[in-house]
C-alpha cells in the first residue's frame, strides 16, 4: 500500500472562502511549516532546564535585597537559606521570621531565638546559604551568624553575586 | 486494485502545546543572576582545627572605620588607611596578604575581624581579595573593641 501525503486538509468553511474562488476544484495545499518551530522549541526547552538545574540547587532572591559581588566563589551548596534585607527583615525558607531586627545591645543577646528555632527543626547537614543585602550593617550580620553557629551550622556559606564576568581586582 | 491514500501526518499540535507551557514555566521561574557563595567557618569550627594544621598562624585581617590592618598573631599589624575617595585600599590589601602568604605558601586560614558599622559589601570584597590569593578558609569574627 503506497504511503501517500493527503494534500488537502482544509474545513468546509475553508473551502466556501473566497480566497479559494478560482480553485474550487484544485486542491490547495496551506500548510505551515512547522519544523523550525519545533526544533527552536526543543532546544531552548534543554536549555532553559540545563539552566535550572545547574547546581541542583535554587536561591530565590527577593526583589528587595542586593547582594554584593564577588570574583572568587564556589559553586551553591544544598542547605537552609536564610535572608537578611536592608530594612532588617529576616527570612527563612522564604518565610518572613523576624521584622526589624536590631543591633545588640546589654539587655539584648546576640541570638535570634525565631530563627534558632527554625533552624534546629531542619537541621538536615552543617551547612547554611545566608543571603544579606550589600548594605547590612556588620552589627546585625554577627546576630545571624552567631544563631546559625549556636544552631549547630558550623559551615555558612554566603551567597553573592557571581561578579566573574566584571572583575576588578 | 486501487490503491487506498494514507494519512501519515504525525499530529504536532499537543507537542507545541507541550513545549510553549514548559517554556513559559521555565522562563518564569529561571533566575537569571548568577550566584556563588563564600564559605564562612564558624569561630568554633576555626578554633577546632587539628593541631597540625594550626602550627602556621593565621593571617589576620582587622576592617575598622579608619582602615584595614592586616598582620598575624604576635606581630604589629600593617595598617591600610582608607584612600581619599573613603574606600578601603583593596590593592595594598592583597599586596599585603601576597607578602603573607608567600612567606608561609601552605597557609591557607585567614582570621577576619569586622567592627560594627562595617557594611557587608565591604567584608566581601575583603573576603575577595583573601580568596583569590589562596586563602580560602575564612572565619569571620567581630572586632573585641566593637
Amino acid at each position: 500500500m503506497a504511503v501517500q501525503i493527503r494534500s488537502v486538509r482544509q474545513s468546509k468553511r475553508f473551502q466556501a472562502m473566497k480566497l479559494l474562488r478560482y480553485h474550487r476544484d484544485r486542491s490547495v495545499d496551506m500548510h505551515i511549516n512547522v519544523t523550525a518551530l519545533v526544533d527552536m522549541m526543543t532546544v531552548l526547552v534543554i536549555f532553559l532546564l540545563m539552566q535550572f538545574n545547574v547546581s541542583g540547587q535554587i536561591l530565590f532572591i527577593s526583589k528587595d535585597l542586593r547582594v554584593p559581588k564577588a570574583v572568587h566563589v564556589l559553586e551553591i551548596a544544598k542547605g537552609p537559606l536564610i535572608a537578611l534585607t536592608r530594612a532588617g527583615d529576616l527570612y527563612f525558607e522564604g518565610q518572613l521570621t523576624k521584622t526589624k531586627l536590631t543591633a545588640p545591645t546589654a539587655a539584648n543577646r546576640w541570638e535570634i531565638a525565631e530563627l534558632a528555632d527554625a533552624l534546629r527543626a531542619s537541621h538536615m547537614s552543617d551547612v547554611v546559604n545566608v543571603q544579606i543585602d550589600q548594605n547590612v550593617d556588620y552589627s546585625l550580620i554577627k546576630r545571624v551568624l552567631h544563631t546559625c553557629e549556636s544552631a549547630g551550622y558550623r559551615r555558612i556559606h554566603l551567597s553573592v553575586g557571581d561578579g566573574r564576568q566584571d572583575r576588578k581586582i | 486494485m486501487r490503491a487506498r491514500s494514507l494519512s501519515a501526518f504525525v499530529n504536532l499540535v499537543p507537542y507545541i502545546d507541550l513545549m510553549t507551557t514548559i517554556i513559559t514555566f521555565l522562563m518564569m521561574t529561571a533566575i537569571w543572576t548568577q550566584m556563588g557563595s563564600i564559605d564562612v567557618q564558624s569561630q568554633a569550627a576555626a578554633s577546632a582545627a587539628p593541631e597540625n594544621e594550626l602550627k602556621v598562624k593565621p593571617v589576620l585581617v582587622m576592617i575598622t572605620a579608619q582602615g584595614l590592618m592586616v598582620g598575624e598573631e604576635d606581630a604589629k599589624p600593617q595598617t591600610l588607611l582608607k584612600t581619599t575617595n573613603g574606600e578601603y585600599d583593596l590593592p595594598a590589601l592583597k599586596n599585603a596578604l601576597l607578602q603573607l602568604k608567600s612567606s608561609h605558601p601552605e597557609r591557607l586560614e585567614l582570621g577576619l575581624f569586622a567592627a560594627d558599622g562595617t557594611k557587608y559589601q565591604q567584608i566581601v570584597q575583603v573576603m575577595d581579595v583573601a580568596t583569590g590569593i589562596g586563602l580560602s578558609q575564612i572565619s569571620l569574627q567581630p572586632l573585641a573593641t566593637s
